[in-house]
């Protein structure tokens, strides 16, 4: 066999191997190293699209990628600045992906709304909105209540800063409303969007003036509340002995505790002519129902309501007229020129109007409230043209009495949410709660609550550590719409509405530092976008290196054609060169 | 081949070309024709430019392919064709195509070759099968194509847009609107026509006339004033009204039980202001110690449309206490006039004419008048030449209001000025009666309550911040009388001077309701009170008397034997109608904003119909409101996008429209309660408190 032949027989052998090896197609079972699972997920992913597929791209090649929870995987990357909710679904180690510091962008980290209101109320919504990288540039914010936009401000970034933007909503029906509040930065794509629930009810709030005496502070500020449709106003003007002059039904005396609960709030006119029966039963409406009750003093004269006011020095003043504004809203004032001031402020006790001088202002009591006036003569000074005497007195009332706690508490965590999302609900029983700052001994209590997810599903309460409180979480409903709670306890029923939306945003942006946290706690690592292909590496470096013993067939790559092709065509060149056919 | 048989070959091949172009040219024609009717039929879109521009390519190719499939047959025989058209060929030509298919050799074939190749040499394919007519035809629909696509953009008459007038089936709308507005004629100003306005704003008295061009049976125009009918003049629709308001003018075109949409049209109606007019020299009272005194006036007037009258009248008061005599007059003026919107006035006025003796004075004031025919006329502040008499101040007695008319008024001259009024009735305009007759009442009140302040007296509480503080408390006066019958007042003086108020304030009563004759006999009745009251100075000291203050040591020691309580009911207060109102506007808009921008005709005829009427809603609130007045337009122009599809546009006027009604009623209502409920945090600080249990220093 010469050379030449025996080099054709070799390339007719080996490809006459690959060909029985591909006709044959044997399995190789063998440990070999397995492509890891990495679990990609963002909490905003309209918001995120991009970063999410950023870091997808970035990692598919070394990676398996998926995009929801899967059974395997070996590590999470989530990308934005918001952080999932449950653990369960986040393998170690954990990184978190962000977007660039100084990369233009806007957030917002929090909303504040009420969650309840009345139809006859403009509902403030104040939007706190973080800028980074935004020097110069403007930031749009827009409120839309049912998809229509009702409110929109524009503000200019002076630095990063987080900026408070004041919104007004106003209600339109009663019933739960969704709230959708985005943030646009100009000149870029850059936005964020949060959702908010308000429940808008019909309820007045109930107002007891009683007058011991007659007193004209009391009078001008019952006419106010009585103007204002936000308002039930029950007066008692005791003008004589047991003479009085009452508008509705209001309670005969002010120790009647059950008639006296269902008040949110007590106005006492010439509080110096309260008896020592009087003061007591105002000082259980504070503690045991929480109420809150406003004194307007026009007398310097001592009684047993120092007891509550906790002072009994008082320093009188009169001159020219002065403006006292409330301290949260500066648009709102007051103007007297008769004031009664304590002569030492109580202790713990907040100034809500009169800057440095106490002209009005409140203190605790038990779970209550006690507001005590000294503008003995503001009276005199109602007309629109010298202050916004009724507006003053509207806003403090209507605040004190809408802390007043209802018999039942019910809240729930989030108001609005995904479909299967987990909700917490808290229900409250007030007079089991605020029993225990009654009793002077100690004993038991018992209380039970109810509750279900219309329209039947049961939810489990149980009692939390605080009295009369208790909690339990449900599976938010597939299906979207409007929900309601219904809880019962204590012979009370209170209900509260449950949005579940596809798309809802409720969940809060958290700062680098807490992000940073969070990975470094999972045995990752915070990286900006600018970094992104440093991930890769990271994560290999994390996540242990897997070997598995899989079966393989070696003869299934279409890469043997080449070889294949190859040695043939050696052969047919070396048989041809030889001069064969 | 031979040469005579190539020409005859490419001879017939150019007629067969030229026949293909032909038909080619045919079928074009016919397609456009039939792209003709689906625009008259509006199909397959109305108004949509691609879709008619697709649809007419569409017909040309087909017409020419199917042209040209057509005339096949007729080119494979294009001899036969030549013969009909050349006479002198005589069947020389159909030889000559036979015999070249068959590949003919010979003397014979050769022969009608060459004959049949000089006869096409001389004839010209141009000729037989002719394309400039066919192209015409052609060129002549495509332009009709033309014209019938873009119908809708070109002023043409309703009737070859294809919307019949007259059909029965048409629908109701309104196609355009001129408003000619004729501003009132003693403005001088010249009328003008607006075509398709949102918005008319005219001056008050304008008279307004609309052409309506609208298919329909009746066209109804509705404003704030019931609805009425246009007349129809020809193709179009006729009406008038005159502009004396703010408001709105809401047109709609009916067929039978059918209604188009409504085309609003806002009207601000801008009153025609007072002149302005101010005494610039002196410009202040002047306080002489004799009567050898001249002034120098200057008088300055404007008014926004144009001036009638310049003058300056005075009113010389003598005499003290209630006994004044008053003299009035005219001051002559030397009036400038630059334009006929401001006027300069002067004079030199020399006092000593007057007559004044120590202790008197002149109160001289300006008047200018515009050109309205009831009269607009304006009055300067009052200012006061006086006379000093030895030690002597403002005499005693006046309602001197430093916030209004700076003039000396008193009891004596309200019944002066109520006895020439009654005088004048005969000849005055009724309005301008009443309106000097509530003049009066308020001078009236004025004297009046000098006279209670001077008695140490408040006057009844008034909520209604728009009350004046001269403003009475019937009840509580009625009340008050009681007092005086049962002698509770035992000083003549305080007798005389309340009884003397009472009897004012029934006269400024008997003014209020435009009585003056009424109103003379207690207005006499009230100078004699006073006259008395003064004629007792002792008894006058005890008439000031200061308030007392309450003794509550003797607080509920009296007889309560007919005493009993009071029970009223809950007050209700009362709901803003405005407020209302915009809410349920602002709560349809929320729910047509979803439908209203969502595709389908269904919706979209509802939505822009229903945007249509809420622009009206909105308007009828408030029409004055520069506010709902850009929350109507914003309606409006959504209710317009809506019906032509323009999502995006739609949506901001929707949310526009919507910003604009929060803005109105964020004002109205109160800022709600922001502190959340918490027990548990309020419990932790009352127990902190109660801890704590001391004052801080």
């Amino acid at each position: 066999m010469t050379r030449g032949s025996a080099v054709r027989l070799a390339c007719r052998l080996i490809a006459a191997t690959i060909a029985l090896g591909a006709i044959i197609d044997p399995a190789v079972t063998s440990a070999r190293p397995s492509k890891r699972v990495v679990f990609v997920t963002t909490a905003d992913s309209a918001r995120d699209r991009r970063l999410e597929d950023a870091v997808v791209n970035a990692l598919q090649r070394k990676f398996v990628v998926a995009r929801s929870p899967m059974a395997g995987s070996s590590a999470t990357v989530v990308v934005g600045d918001k952080l999932p909710t449950s653990s369960d679904d986040t393998p170690t180690p954990a990184f978190v992906v962000v977007a660039d510091s100084n990369q233009a962008g806007v957030e917002i980290d929090r909303v504040e709304a009420p969650s309840t209101a009345t139809l006859d109320e403009r509902i403030p919504v104040r939007a706190l909105v973080s800028a980074r990288a935004s020097a110069g540039r403007s930031v749009e914010v827009t409120l839309r209540a049912g998809g229509a936009v009702v409110d929109r401000v524009t503000s200019r970034v002076r630095s990063d800063s987080t900026l408070s933007l004041p919104l007004s909503f106003v209600p339109v029906a009663l019933g739960p409303v969704a709230l959708r509040i985005s943030a646009s930065l100009g000149g870029t794509e850059s936005s964020d969007v949060a959702d908010a629930m308000l429940n808008v009810v019909d309820k007045r709030r109930s107002v007891l003036f009683y007058d011991p005496r007659p007193s004209w502070m009391s009078t001008f500020v019952r006419r106010a509340l009585e103007r204002d449709p936000q308002f039930v106003v029950t007066s008692r003007v005791v003008t004589s002995r047991n003479i009085s002059t009452n508008t509705g039904q209001p309670p005969a005396t002010l120790v009647d505790a059950a008639t006296l609960g269902t008040f949110d709030a007590v106005v006492v006119g010439a509080p110096s002519a309260l008896s020592y029966a009087d003061v007591g039963g105002l000082e259980a409406f504070m503690r045991r129902r929480g109420g809150s009750v406003i004194f307007l003093l026009d007398d310097p004269a001592p009684g047993p309501f120092e007891r509550l006011t906790r002072t009994s020095a008082w320093s009188s003043s009169r001159g020219t007229p002065g403006v006292f504004a409330l301290a949260r809203d500066d648009s709102t004032t007051l103007r007297a020129g008769d004031v009664v001031v304590p002569a030492t402020v109580p202790a713990a006790a907040t100034i809500i109007a009169g800057g440095r001088k106490a002209v009005v202002w409140e203190n605790a009591v038990g779970a209550g409230r006690l507001i005590v006036s000294g503008a003995r003569d503001a009276w005199q000074f109602r007309d629109a043209g010298s202050s916004t005497f009724d507006r003053f007195w509207r806003t403090l009332i209507a605040d004190a009495a809408a802390t007043a706690p209802p018999p039942l508490i019910v809240e729930t965590n989030p108001a609005l949410a995904k479909p299967g999302e987990t909700v917490g609900l808290r229900a409250t029983l007030r007079d089991v709660a605020l029993s225990a700052d009654a009793a002077s001994t100690t004993g038991t209590v018992h209380a039970s609550v109810t509750a279900t997810l219309e329209p039947g599903t049961r939810v489990r309460m149980w009692p939390e550590g605080n009295i009369g409180q208790f909690s339990g979480v449900v599976r938010a409903p597939r299906q979207p719409g409007v929900y309601r709670f219904t809880v019962a306890g204590g012979g009370r029923t209170a209900e509260m509405p449950l949005i579940v939306s596809a798309d809802a945003r409720t969940d809060a942006p958290v700062s680098r530092a807490v992000s940073t946290a969070w990975a470094t706690s999972r045995g990752g690592r915070l990286f900006q976008v600018r970094d992104i292909a440093k991930l890769s590496t990271a994560l290999d470096a994390a996540m242990e290196q897997r070997s598995e013993r899989t079966t393989w067939h070696p003869f299934r790559a279409a890469w043997w054609i080449v070889p294949f092709v190859l040695v043939l065509s050696a052969e047919w060149w070396l048989r041809r060169r030889n001069g064969l056919r | 081949m031979q040469p005579d048989v190539a020409s005859l070959l490419a001879f017939l091949a150019r007629v067969r070309r030229r026949l293909a172009l032909r038909a080619a040219i045919d079928g074009a024609a016919v397609g456009a024709a039939v792209a003709i009717i689906f625009a008259i039929a509006n199909w397959p879109s109305r108004g949509a430019t691609v879709s008619a521009v697709a649809a007419l390519a569409a017909a040309v190719v087909v017409g020419i392919v199917v042209a040209i499939l057509v005339t096949a047959n007729r080119r494979r025989q294009v001899a036969t064709v030549i013969e009909g058209r050349v006479p002198a060929s005589r069947n020389l030509i159909a030889t000559a195509a036979e015999l070249s298919t068959k590949e003919a050799r010979g003397s014979v074939p050769e022969l009608v070759f060459g004959r049949a190749a000089r006869l096409v040499d001389q004839t010209d394919p141009a000729a037989i099968v002719p394309t400039l007519g066919a192209a015409v035809v052609a060129a002549a629909a495509f332009a009709t194509w033309l014209l019938v696509a873009a119908r809708s953009v070109l002023p043409v008459p309703a009737a070859l847009r294809g919307v019949s007038t007259a059909g029965a089936s048409a629908e109701a709308g309104i196609q355009s609107v001129d408003v000619t507005v004729v501003p009132p004629t003693y403005t001088g100003r010249a009328a003008q026509t607006l075509r398709d306005p949102s918005r008319v704003t005219v001056l008050g008295g304008s008279a307004l006339s609309l052409v309506v061009r609208a298919t329909g049976e009746i066209v109804t125009m509705e404003t704030l004033a019931p609805q009425d009918t246009l007349a129809k003049k020809g193709s179009a629709f006729a009406g008038k009204l005159v502009a004396d308001a703010d408001g709105y003018i809401a047109l709609q075109a009916h067929r039978g039980d059918r209604a188009s949409a409504r085309r609003l049209i806002g009207l601000t109606v801008l009153p025609d202001s007072l002149p302005h007019v101010r005494v610039v020299t002196p410009g202040r009272d002047e306080r002489f110690p004799d009567s050898h005194r001249t002034l120098s006036l200057t008088v300055e007037a404007n008014d926004d449309i144009g001036l009638a009258s310049l003058t300056m009248r005075y009113t010389k008061v003598s005499g003290s206490g209630e006994r004044f005599t008053f003299v009035e007059g005219q001051v002559p003026l030397a009036v400038t006039k630059s334009g006929d919107r401001a006027w300069t006035a002067r004079a030199t006025w020399s006092l000593e004419s007057l007559g004044l003796e120590p202790g008197d004075m002149v109160v001289y004031r300006a008047i200018a008048a515009d050109r309205r025919p009831n009269g607009g006329s304006a009055e300067s502040d009052s200012y006061i030449a006086e006379i000093l008499a030895a030690g002597g101040v403002a005499a005693p007695g006046f309602a001197a209001d430093v916030e209004e008319e700076r003039y000396a008024v008193s009891q004596q001259m309200v019944i002066v000025k109520t006895e020439r009024l009654i005088a004048r009735r005969a000849t005055m305009p009724p309005a301008e009666f009443a309106d000097q007759s509530a003049q009066l009442a308020a001078e009236q009140r004025k004297v009046r309550a000098e006279f209670v302040f001077m008695l140490g007296g408040e006057l009844a509480d008034a909520p209604d911040v728009a009350a004046s503080m001269t403003d009475i408390n019937e009840e509580e006066e009625a009340g008050r009388e009681s007092d005086i019958l049962a002698g509770y007042n035992a000083n003549a003086g305080h007798v005389a001077l309340i009884r003397g108020i009472r009897s004012m304030s029934r006269a400024a009563a008997s003014l209020d309701t435009t009585d003056p004759t009424a109103a003379l006999p207690h207005e006499r009745a009230a100078l004699d009170q006073l006259e008395r009251a003064f004629s007792h100075s002792r008894i006058l000291l005890r008439a000031l008397a200061s308030r007392e203050k309450l003794d509550l040591s003797r607080r509920l020691t009296g007889s309560l034997t007919d005493a009993i309580g009071d029970s009223r009911p809950v007050a209700e207060p009362t709901q803003s109608s405005e407020s209302v109102t915009l809410r349920r506007i602002l709560s349809d808009v929320s729910a047509l904003g979803d439908s209203a921008t969502r595709p389908g005709d269904r919706v979209r005829v509802h939505g822009d119909s229903a945007l249509g009427a809420l622009a009206e809603r909105a308007l009828r609130v408030d029409p004055s409101s520069p506010v709902l007045q850009e929350v109507s337009a914003d309606l409006a122009r959504a209710a317009t996008a809506v019906s032509a599809r323009r999502t995006e546009d739609a949506a901001a006027g929707l949310d526009q429209a919507s910003r604009g009604i929060v803005r109105i009623l964020r004002r109205e209502l109160p800022r709600a309660p922001t502190r959340t409920v918490d027990v548990e945090g309020r419990r932790m600080k009352g127990a902190l408190v109660d801890a704590i249990g001391v004052s801080k220093p």
